[in-house]
């Protein structure tokens, strides 16, 4: 199995980074005039592998640390709106939530795929191969299953109608021109995995910390998939025959 | 024509709410009211917090400034309400 495509957020970002930490930054020693060691080998570019991690895994400032304490321990309305990220906001009754032994809530999943994406939009914009990337809200797998349904004949059953407008939210509104599509479920309103469609590589891929089995999820997520290309691929609405067709 | 601009966003519509168990409530709305007074109203008759709410249309979040007119909503159009996801690893 490949490694993910979500490695590519390893590279260094080729904007200038929202913190201002250029001079943290570790400098680039000496490029090693000639590597002996074998621990150079797998090195294409001359330089070691610590300094192409990405800036963003660095120990946090003093600045920083303290810059989080703070708005981890803001007090005033839980309902504010104390983050925002395009059409994403958190509140800061769900930022509170990132402190430790809480769970986390949607709206910092969404907050954190969307930076996610958009930081790989701006480093693989350059490349010729760049196709977009995107992301539905985690709500997306209960409409699409109708899991909170009261009715048990129709709870857990997938309905297509349900989601066939989402695809309004994609790039070029069209799933199969995506890198990714991420799609992060909540399971059990306890649990959040992450299920990922690769519509290049016709892959569907679930991620799950625990490594449970998630068969309906997958076979629904393709299912989807499936449904989306018969949308895609129905023909146009014909017009319909004149009502008046001549006669002899 | 000029009648109909002006009073286009005076005139209601009528938005339907279906939430995650797929029962819909209704609302009449102008659609320049900003939908802050849905999710309250709604908030309010379902005995929630409206935090803890979360109203989408078409899978995108809607904000609570934003008005039917600036989200293209018709009469009769349908937006979803889901609660609040928590979970952990």
């Amino acid at each position: 199995m490949p490694a993910p495509d979500l490695s590519e957020y390893e590279q260094p970002e080729s904007t200038p980074s929202a913190t201002p930490a250029p001079s943290t930054r570790p400098s680039l020693p000496p490029t090693p005039a000639a590597p002996t060691s074998t621990t150079n080998r797998r090195q294409t570019t001359g330089l070691p592998r610590t300094n192409q991690r990405s800036p963003l895994h660095r120990p946090l400032l003093h600045a920083e640390t303290l810059h989080i304490q703070t708005a981890l321990n803001s007090s005033g309305d839980l309902a504010d709106e104390v983050l925002r990220f395009g059409p994403d906001s958190v509140s800061r009754e769900s930022l509170h939530t990132l402190k430790p032994g809480n769970w986390l809530t949607d709206e910092i999943l969404h907050s954190y795929i969307g930076r996610l994406l958009h930081r790989h939009s701006l480093q693989a914009a350059l490349l010729t191969t760049y196709r977009p990337s995107a992301y539905f809200k985690s709500f997306f797998m209960l409409t699409l299953l109708q899991e909170f349904s009261p009715d048990p004949r129709r709870n857990n059953i997938y309905n297509y109608a349900r989601v066939s407008r989402w695809h309004k939210r994609l790039p070029n509104e069209d799933l199969f021109q995506l890198q990714h599509l991420l799609i992060p479920i909540n399971v059990n309103r306890s649990h959040w995995i992450l299920t990922v469609i690769y519509p290049q590589d016709l892959r569907i891929q679930v991620y799950d910390p625990y490594h449970t089995p998630q068969p309906g999820y997958l076979h629904a997520t393709f299912r989807f998939v499936q449904d989306e290309y018969f949308r895609l691929t129905a023909p146009a609405t014909t017009q319909p025959p004149p009502m008046d067709p001549p006669t002899q | 024509m000029s009648d109909e601009a002006k009073t286009e966003g005076a005139e209601p519509i009528t938005i339907r709410v279906r939430d995650q168990t797929g029962e819909e409530t209704f609302f009449k709305i102008k659609k320049s009211t900003k939908m802050q007074k849905v999710f309250d109203t709604y908030a309010q008759r379902k005995g929630v917090q409206a935090s803890s709410l979360r109203f989408l249309l078409d899978g995108e979040r809607i904000e609570p400034n934003q008005t039917p007119k600036m989200l293209e909503l018709d009469d009769q159009d349908q937006i979803d309400c889901m609660l609040e996801q928590t979970g952990g690893c």
